[in-house]
């Protein structure tokens, strides 16, 4: 009986002890975040940044960002390079090609080495063929009905339980490669209880007040964002083509109301960032974290309604 | 040669000189069994349990006049004289017990309170139970079986949302869940809230938390048996429930073939909420629905058959643009024919029959939007004899042969990637030979050695690049016991267990759980348990109990999420699905147990320490190299407090009229490993964290006292007792989950991190009302 009261004893004194870990990230980490654009330039549409990871509690966010890195562009199919410069103004900051000397083409494998603070990091990336994306297939689309590719007032509309059917996603494709893709739905409203949901679950019709600090976090995505991503194989369709058809997506419409919608196209690294765990890990990047994807994308914009009001 | 051969004959002849006392131990009134009830002999203090079909063997040596004394709790004692004139005949003595006066019956909280001290066996971990006493716990809704057990120490609830058991550092997938000696594999309701089991039908339930013996294998940490009722042998009976969540009912009584007799039990419970919903809002259309059922007919005196089988199921149907149903729920078959060879020689053969199937079907517009379906299907035949060869020695062995099929499949009509769409079926078999012995060779040592064999074997499996998988294991166990005196023992007990399969589980234990068998790529996982234990009765009114474990583990394997954006079915195989790893548990439980004027229950305390490390998870940053960790349910010290305090039983009054009866359940907890963010960084679009180790910080302690009160009248040959539950009576914020959120001083550019908690249950009340007849 005392020995077991010893042993007790000692296992209490143990259960003294923190049982918890030390820090795991003791060092900054060198970031690369960035994704060619198809087709494009590395411009400031498009900029490739290089910074630094900082402390989540305490942290200086002007740290995030190194101005001072040496960056190059490489075209590793045809052998070419450029030097990237740093660019920043109000909205806009990262390393571009300045003078657009190296168009980033459809199939080709591209590069991107990078001196931060004496340390060498770099990533690669094969960007995705060349694809034709519509989300007017059948010709729906009037001046005040279907998708503009521009945010200009007033936006055409669409009504939300006919949109699958009148305005289906098509992507078609010059071969049969699995591809993966991202739709992308971004409420362009401002917060307000009187947002309607465009489905009701649970009884559930309208945000609440205290959601509102969800709908626009610092720290990005929230209530107002919905990000679909996965991995697709086309089809060959009457045409011949191979073809992506999709005629139920409109359910990433969470509210009725102004909605910017991108149709992404994009390569392994970016897809891997994107959806993994721990997505920073698998971007490509060697010598440090986050991505060096390619992508194809189109933006279109539409206001989300029940019913067409003209 | 010549003499030792005639020590060994004689040796023989007095092994063989003994009179066997065999019979049936069942209850007065219902004819069912009662399941380990003790039997001693008062002049030598022999003593033997009844197995579970209430059938007990004692052998005496000698001549002259002895007094069995047979007990279990909530009966009467009985005493019976017999005499023996001739040693080689056997005497058959059939018992019948009477249920014990209200006031002295009282509910036995948590097992057997002076049971198995003195037993012949070495019961390591166990913690045995009546079903009917689950409901003097107060619970959420109902009376729960698989809550009930989670108020013990050594087994750790993960939240108030999930009902998988973590017992002793070991997490769900690797308890050996029986009903009927038939293995289920996901016994939840509700997401885990409840279990499947409707505590009516339940009869025993019995846990191994460790160490147990070699009748049992296929899972690393322990076994939960439970046992159907036979049913009331003698006339029909019922009980009806109603709580605010579900309505159950439960019948039985006897029936006959000829002059063949027999029993039968039937239960039924199923929730209402849909029926309901479509006068509230915001309802979800969901229900579940139980139903147990068992058939006994006693062929002859030897021999006894019965059927049992199980049926349960979730469905929920949501519309949320698309309509989504998700349905998932076991079903389990059992025959059993039980055989007494001779009166020391008891046999049973049990086929079974389990199932389990989950499925989640989204569809659109009419079409196909996303389907996934899990099942899996047990086949498995096992016979055991038990053997008593003297009061010294008795054995169980036999054989167990199980064969699985697992199937996983995703489809849809949409355009995804085929190959990344899973598909996986795995037909494999496991049999099994085990040995258990029992020797003590006095009144002070016992020893329990066994061994089981493990020949286990992948038949087919759908993945082009997973090699087969054959596997041959020994798994030897040992226990030993001291009787210090007629109050207490010690006993020691190692152990070596092997388990075949893995399950998918998102951190905790969930329907949407993936069973997978092990194949060429990946090897059992391994543990041995060392358990150090000591029991005493202190007195009339306390017993203490205490056991010491460690518990080392090889092989582990946890799914790795990231296998759901990178399945191929052409290329990849089980590891590629899994992180492997090593674990070890080290703790102690401790408990206190009391029956005094009234007041029943326990105070017990749990300290346990568990550590895992697995391969690419976890990993330091800097070397690559995966660092241990405390995993999620890792909470080191436990406190439970149950009392259930009897006023009838104490003062000899009623209220109103009413036997009153008041239940307690306390429970602290230390807090569970969780991560938060370290570093941050921004690409453009969104700000991202990198997160710490899993366990560097530790969420707030949990705190939780629930309370009942009972009303019961008993009326001409019905009862009806309304109820009251308060879950979480001080409203304590027990915290679930921790999110971070993120901000940035605008004046300063300092980041900045807050968190929010998710609570689990707040103060909830919940009516009821019970009516049996």
């Amino acid at each position: 009986m005392k020995k077991l009261l010893s042993i007790l004893i000692i296992m209490v004194l143990l259960a003294g002890c923190d049982l918890t870990s030390g820090k795991r990230w003791t060092e900054h980490r060198v970031v690369i975040a960035g994704s060619l654009p198809a087709g494009g330039y590395l411009d400031t549409g498009n900029p490739i940044r290089i910074g630094k990871t900082i402390s989540a509690d305490g942290g200086n966010v002007s740290d995030l960002f190194d101005f001072d890195a040496v960056v190059y562009l490489k075209n590793m199919t045809r052998a070419d390079s450029v030097q990237l410069a740093f660019y920043a103004d109000n909205s806009v900051f990262g390393f571009i090609d300045s003078n657009n000397e190296m168009k980033i083409r459809f199939g080709e494998t591209y590069r991107i080495d990078a001196i931060v603070d004496g340390n060498h990091v770099w990533a690669e990336t094969t960007v995705p063929d060349s694809v034709f994306i519509t989300t007017d297939p059948l010709g729906n689309a009037t001046g005040t009905r279907g998708y503009s590719t521009s945010n200009t007032e007033p936006l055409p509309q669409i009504e939300f339980d006919t949109c699958n059917e009148q305005f289906p996603v098509e992507v078609l494709f010059t071969n049969n490669k699995n591809f993966n893709m991202r739709y992308r739905y971004y409420c362009l409203e401002d917060f307000s209880t009187d947002l309607e949901y465009t489905t009701v679950v649970l009884g559930i019709e309208h945000p609440t007040s205290d959601q509102e600090d969800d709908w626009n976090p610092d720290f990005g995505g929230g209530m107002r964002e919905n990000n679909w991503i996965a991995r697709y194989q086309p089809i060959l369709n009457q045409n011949n083509r191979w073809s992506f058809n999709d005629d139920y997506y409109a359910s990433g419409f969470s509210f009725y109301g102004k909605y910017l919608f991108e149709i992404k196209i994009m390569d392994d690294n970016y897809y891997k960032y994107l959806s993994y765990p721990e997505g920073y890990r698998f971007g490509g990047v060697n010598g440090g974290l986050g991505y060096l994807g390619s992508d194809y994308a189109v933006t279109f914009y539409t206001n989300i309604v029940k019913q067409y009001s003209r | 040669m010549r003499k030792i051969m005639l020590l060994l004959l004689l040796g023989l002849w007095s092994f063989l000189q003994s009179t066997m006392v065999t019979g049936y131990i069942s209850d007065s009134n219902t004819g069912e069994p009662i399941r380990f009830a003790t039997v001693i002999e008062q002049k030598t203090l022999q003593g033997v349990q009844s197995n579970r079909q209430g059938y007990y063997s004692l052998s005496i040596k000698k001549k002259g006049k002895f007094i069995l004394q047979f007990s279990q709790i909530s009966y009467k004692t009985v005493l019976t004289e017999i005499a023996i004139d001739d040693i080689d005949k056997d005497i058959e003595i059939n018992v019948k017990m009477e249920k014990a006066s209200v006031e002295v019956q009282g509910i036995q909280v948590l097992g057997e309170f002076n049971e198995t001290v003195n037993s012949r066996e070495i019961k390591v971990g166990r913690i045995f139970q009546k079903a009917q006493e689950l409901g003097a716990l107060p619970q959420v809704a109902e009376s729960d079986l698989i809550r009930s057990l989670m108020a013990l120490p050594g087994v750790t609830p993960i939240s108030d949302f999930s009902n998988g058991m973590y017992v002793r550092g070991g997490s769900p997938d690797q308890n050996l869940i029986r009903l009927d000696d038939t293995d289920i594999y996901n016994p939840a309701h509700f997401g885990g809230i409840f279990s499947t089991f409707s505590t009516d039908a339940i009869d025993t339930v019995e846990l191994l938390k460790g160490g147990y013996p070699a009748i049992y294998g296929g899972r690393l940490s322990s076994v939960l048996n439970i046992t159907n009722r036979d049913g009331n042998r003698k006339e029909f009976k019922g009980v009806a429930r109603l709580s605010m969540i579900s309505a159950s009912t439960t019948l039985e009584g006897p029936w006959h073939i000829g002059r063949l007799k027999g029993s039968w039990m039937g239960s039924f419970r199923r929730t209402y909420v849909d029926a309901i919903k479509s006068f509230f809002d915001g309802i979800p259309d969901y229900y579940f629905y139980d139903a147990h059922g068992k058939l006994n007919l006693d062929v002859s005196k030897k021999d006894k058959t019965n059927v049992s089988w199980y049926t349960g199921e979730d469905k929920l149907m949501l519309d949320v643009g698309a309509k989504m149903e998700m349905s998932w729920g076991n079903s389990a078959y059992t025959g059993q024919w039980t055989h007494i060879f001779n009166p020391g020689i008891f046999g049973r053969l049990i086929v079974s029959h389990s199932h389990f199937q989950s499925i989640i079907d989204v569809t659109g517009d009419d079409k196909q939007l996303f389907l996934r379906k899990n099942m899996l299907d047990d086949v498995s035949v096992k016979g055991t004899i038990s053997q008593r060869y003297n009061n010294h020695n008795t054995a169980d062995y036999g054989f167990e042969s199980k064969f699985m099929n697992i199937l996983f499949k995703t489809d849809s009509d949409e355009q995804y990637d085929s190959d990344s769409m899973p598909y996986i079926n795995c037909r494999s078999i496991t049999n099994s030979i085990f040995y258990h012995h029992n020797y003590t060779t006095d009144n002070f040592w016992t020893f329990e050695p066994g061994i089981r064999v493990n020949w286990y074997k992948t038949l087919d499996i759908s993945l082009e690049k997973s090699p087969d998988r054959e596997e041959f294991d020994v798994a030897p166990r040992f226990s030993i016991k001291r009787q210090l005196d007629f109050n207490s023992n010690v006993y020691f007990s190692i152990g070596k267990y092997y388990q075949y399969l893995a399950l998918a589980s998102a951190d905790q234990s969930s329907p949407l759980d993936l069973w997978f068998p092990i194949e060429g790529t990946v090897k059992p996982s391994e543990s041995e348990h060392y358990i150090l234990g000591y029991k005493r009765q202190l007195n009339d009114y306390f017993a203490i109990e205490s056991e010491v474990y460690y518990k080392n583990y090889r092989n582990l394997v946890e799914y790795d999420p990231v296998t759901d954006y990178i399945w191929n079915n052409s290329e990849m195989t089980m590891e590629d699905a899994f992180y492997i790893g090593d674990g070890h548990t080290i703790g102690t439980d401790f408990q206190l147990r009391n029956d005094w004027r009234g007041l029943q229950g326990f105070v017990a305390y749990t300290f346990g320490m568990t550590k895992r490390k697995m391969d690419d998870f976890n990993y330091n940053p800097n070397s690559g190299v995966a660092q241990d960790y405390y995993p999620k349910y890792d909470r080191n010290h436990q406190v439970n407090l149950v009392e259930n305090f009897n006023l009838t039983e104490l003062t000899g009054k009623h209220l109103w009229g009413a036997e009153f009866k008041i239940g307690s359940n306390f429970s602290y907890y230390t807090g569970q490993p969780t991560n938060s963010p370290e570093e941050v960084y921004f690409d453009g679009e969104q700000f991202h964290y990198l997160y710490s180790y899993a366990d560097r910080d530790r969420l707030p302690d949990y705190v939780r006292l629930d309370l009942n009160l009972k009303l019961k009248w008993y009326k001409k040959g019905w009862t009806i007792e309304p109820y009251i539950e308060v879950i979480n009576a001080l409203n304590h914020e027990n915290v679930w989950s921790r999110s971070y959120i993120g901000t940035i001083n605008e004046d300063t550019g300092i980041s900045n991190i807050t968190y929010e908690d998710s609570s689990m249950f707040p103060f909830l009340p919940f009516l009821g009302l019970n009516i049996e007849f």
